[in-house]
């Protein structure tokens, strides 16, 4: 099973390298808002204001980032498959973020 | 603008006269008995000490190396950063960058990620409403609001609740402007960084380096895993 896993991923980067490094710019540029709350960690904000403040960054995060790559081209009913990853990355970092 | 987008505008296509040209009748002729070609052989000589040298700079190829050395030089720098001034061309690879100072280029691509950024961070899908649409910013947004009340407002914000739930229209939008094609990953490096910078701040003293290296490969593997499970499920974008 592995193995064709791993091959579909080198055919698609082999394949379509320049949609691959646009997803990856994208994605990185929505890290703006875990960003801002990292700075906001290092300023020390009381972990009663971190709960709202961190969930509506993280929020915004995932707006930005599904609005975008959401609906890319994805079959109709795997639209949740496609973000839940999405989601899972901003949740870790916004975690990481809130612990610091 | 004008001047720059044809570089053989001064071009000047060699004259030649007919003088100049070596018909190869005239060598034909040398066979024939010379009796009523002596001035035709006369002149062809003369026109052979005519012709061009190579090694010396004639007159004819002098203006022409001028012409562009001095169309190049004074092409106007930074008219439109983030456009090419070729279509089809790298933003990067038109402009002359030897020229300028260094806090040109890197203002150039500095507001390319800040332009870029914009355009990431206001999420069109969630806030593409009836009221908030033929809007690029907040600004907008905050001026339609304003101007539709309350009402308009909250049927705004069961808009956004409903659209949600609802992948068809996520799907049926495009949703990568022109803007976004033209990819950098300055803007991804850079938030990276900061990230992973700002989290080892407050670490402790012997896992500070710990946290920044874990923090910025987790960064990239876990972008790079998201774009690999999008383009398995079939999306191009």
């Amino acid at each position: 099973m592995s193995p064709i896993y791993l091959e579909s991923v080198i055919y698609l980067l082999i394949k379509g390298n320049s949609s691959f490094a646009q997803s990856v710019s994208i994605i990185g540029y929505t890290l703006f808002p875990l960003v801002i709350a990292a700075l906001l960690s290092v300023f020390n904000l009381p972990t009663i204001a971190r709960i709202p403040v961190y969930l509506i960054l993280v929020g915004w995060s995932l707006a930005a980032g599904v609005s975008i790559l959401g609906g890319s081209g994805v079959v109709k009913n795997r639209v949740g498959i496609a973000v839940y990853p999405l989601f899972v990355f901003y949740l870790g970092l916004g975690c990481l973020c809130f612990i610091s | 603008m004008a001047c720059s987008s044809n570089p053989y505008e001064h071009y000047n296509p060699p004259q030649v006269e007919d003088d100049d040209l070596i018909d190869p009748d005239d060598g034909m002729q040398f066979s024939d008995p010379p009796t009523s070609k002596n001035s035709k052989l006369t002149s062809f000589t003369a026109n052979l000490d005519d012709l061009d040298d190579p090694l010396q700079p004639t007159s004819s190829r002098a203006p022409l190396t001028g012409n562009i050395s001095s169309g190049s030089s004074s092409r106007p720098l930074n008219e439109s950063y983030l456009t090419s001034r070729f279509p089809g061309e790298d933003r990067r690879a038109p402009t002359n960058t030897i020229d300028e100072s260094v806090w040109e280029t890197l203002r150039r691509d500095l507001l390319a990620v800040w332009s870029k950024m914009r355009e990431v961070l206001y999420p069109k899908y969630l806030f593409g409403g009836s009221m908030l649409e033929n809007t690029t910013s907040f600004r907008g947004a905050y001026e339609n609001i304003r101007g539709a009340g309350i009402s308009g407002a909250r049927d705004e914000l069961v808009g956004l609740a409903g659209r949600v739930l609802d992948p068809d229209a996520l799907l049926a939008q495009g949703n990568m402007s022109e803007g976004l094609r033209d990819w950098d990953l300055w803007g991804p490096l850079i938030f990276c960084l900061l990230l992973s910078l700002f989290l080892s701040f407050r670490a402790d003293k012997e896992q500070k380096e710990l946290v920044f290296s874990g923090v910025f490969a987790m960064v990239w593997i876990g972008e790079a895993v998201v774009t690999m499970q999008i383009k398995l499920l079939g999306g191009n974008m």
